[in-house]
């Protein structure tokens, strides 16, 4: 049975190129970065390679690359460690209802803190209030936090409007990018972001590395404390390997975004103009363009998103319901609810996000399996569906 | 993920469908939007019959499914979640929270479909007795012209 993998955004398949990278630091530079011996230098110019390949992937400069495990990490601390930092010019943070569970918890804990949070809403496309936004910037504020695409249905927000507005107010601008990176042009001086999250495995890099940037001159206190790595604001023995693979994927993007958002915006159009035709009474979420090139969330309506998604597994199609880090859960997706769903609808939602590798074939057969299987499962349901199909 | 015996019901369930002009049709929505219908057939207050319809996730549709083997030949006074709760445990792989809201869609179920067979059966000895009234009227009415015509 062929597989097919269609679940690029929550995570990627590590290039060859990024696999040789880390292969020769497992084989041949093991020493500690931070030893002061030869073994240690070599590791230590690894480290400052990929340093500079992040940096230059988003304009930054090398000194406001600081490397952790990954994109719930980085934002992890981006919160916690700029709302602790700027605590004396006020308690108040702002974000949005549709971020990662990774950006949701911390404003939690700092909740518990004693800070205040405000959760702005979105539209049905899942584009943020700005006008809200607006409203609710106060003398308290100290930070707001977007993310720049949403992770569910691929909405990219106006993350350069919403900084000039939030830095009118003097406050600081966390924008998690763990999602966007590789599918636009980033930018970090023209979107003019105080820190911005990263992560490699979304850019066929490997799981367990990412990285924050924080631009020089913003405060920001430590998450992780014990060692003066990352110029001790984060201790913890670097991952060279993964590091260096990072740095590797972020050279590759760099170089091939362009031709690769290209292809996998085709592959994506061709896909949802086939279900359109053929697939009756579904939609197609998120906003109509300013979305990610490669994902497509569908609402199915009429019937159970899990149900269909075993369906298609069984045929040897990957694809998600919701965000990988909550698809254990059984209630509604978050920010499906956020954008106006109904529990149904959100519960009908598959997430199809497509990778540089997939082609035409691959997506024939998906259509294929589709019809078939929502079909079975419409005839298993108690609610009627509307036999209409997309022109 | 799943066994054998659970994939063998998920993708062949034996008792969807639905049972035209049932004796009860109960309804059922969970909080996570999960909605079941069950459509009873009953004779001398047992079940002999019983189909559903689901909106769910491959657990909720093996359960009521497994549920729904249990359910012929069950008296109605007996139909209760117990009956429901006794199959939460024969697939491992089914989480603690798809039982739980199994449970309680299936006893929101059971509610709604004996409350419905109720309101059907009321409804229907309503009419038997509307009718016998009818026959006795109309049987009053032609002893009357009888009469007068004599």
């Amino acid at each position: 049975m062929q597989k097919i993998y269609l679940d690029n955004v929550a995570t990627t398949k590590v290039s060859n190129e990024v696999l040789t990278e880390m292969l020769n630091v497992y084989g041949e530079s093991y020493g500690n970065p931070n030893s002061l011996h030869s073994f240690g230098r070599d590791s230590q110019a690894i480290v400052d390679l990929a340093r500079d390949r992040v940096a230059s992937c988003i304009n930054a400069n090398r000194g406001e690359i600081y490397f952790t495990s990954g994109g719930t990490e980085s934002n992890n601390w981006a919160l916690i460690g700029l709302a602790l930092a700027n605590r004396n010019k006020g308690n108040h943070i702002i974000t949005s209802k549709i971020e990662h569970e990774s950006v949701l918890e911390s404003c939690k804990r700092l909740e518990q803190l004693g800070f205040k949070i405000t959760y702005l809403s979105v539209d049905e496309t899942g584009l943020v209030n700005v006008a809200e936004l607006l409203h609710y910037l106060d003398e308290n504020t100290v930070l707001v936090s977007i993310m720049a695409a949403n992770n569910e249905v691929g909405t990219i927000q106006n993350l350069k409007a919403i900084s000039k507005i939030v830095h009118e107010k003097g406050v600081l601008f966390h924008t998690d990018c763990v999602q966007a990176l590789g599918n636009f042009k980033i930018d970090v001086k023209d979107l003019d972001v105080d820190a911005m999250s990263l992560s490699a495995h979304k850019i066929h890099g490997p799981k367990g590395i990412g990285a924050l940037f924080v631009k020089n001159g913003v405060k920001i206190e430590n998450l992780i404390v014990g060692g003066e790595q990352e110029k001790g604001k984060r201790g913890g023995t670097l991952n060279v390997a993964e590091i260096a693979g990072f740095g590797k994927a972020c050279e590759i993007t760099s170089l091939n975004y362009i031709i690769d958002c290209k292809k996998l915006k085709y592959l994506r159009d061709y896909f949802v103009a086939q279900i359109e035709k053929n697939i009756p009474d579904i939609t197609i979420n998120g906003h109509s363009h300013q979305k990610l090139p490669s994902l497509a969330s569908v609402s199915f309506n009429n019937i159970d998103g899990k149900a269909l998604m075993t369906l298609l597994d069984l045929a040897g199609i990957a694809v998600s319901t919701g965000s990988a880090c909550s698809s254990g859960s059984t209630e509604p997706s978050h920010v499906l609810l956020a954008m106006g769903f109904t529990p149904e609808k959100a519960k009908s939602t598959i997430r199809f996000s497509f990778g540089i590798n997939n082609t035409k074939e691959e997506i024939d057969y998906v259509v294929s399996t589709l019809i078939t299987n929502v079909e079975k499962l419409r005839s298993l349901s108690p609610i009627k569906t509307n036999k209409k199909k997309v022109n | 993920m799943y066994s054998q015996k659970f994939l063998d019901r998920f993708l062949s369930p034996r008792n969807i469908g639905l049972i035209k002009g049932a004796d009860a049709v109960g309804s059922a929505v969970g909080k996570n939007a999960e909605q079941v219908k069950l459509y009873l057939k009953v004779e001398n207050e047992v079940v002999i019959d019983a189909k559903f319809k689901v909106f769910g996730s491959p657990e909720i549709i093996v359960l009521f499914d497994c549920f729904l083997d249990d359910l012929k030949t069950v008296q109605l006074e007996n139909l209760t979640v117990q009956l429901a709760e006794r199959g939460v445990n024969n697939f491992s792989e089914i989480d603690t929270n798809s039982k739980i809201e199994f449970c309680l869609l299936a006893k929101d179920l059971i509610e709604s479909s004996i409350k419905d067979y109720r309101k059907k059966q009321l409804r229907l000895q309503k009419l038997k007795e509307q009718n016998e009234l009818n026959k006795i009227i109309e049987t009053e009415n032609v002893e009357n012209v009888i009469v007068t015509s004599e």
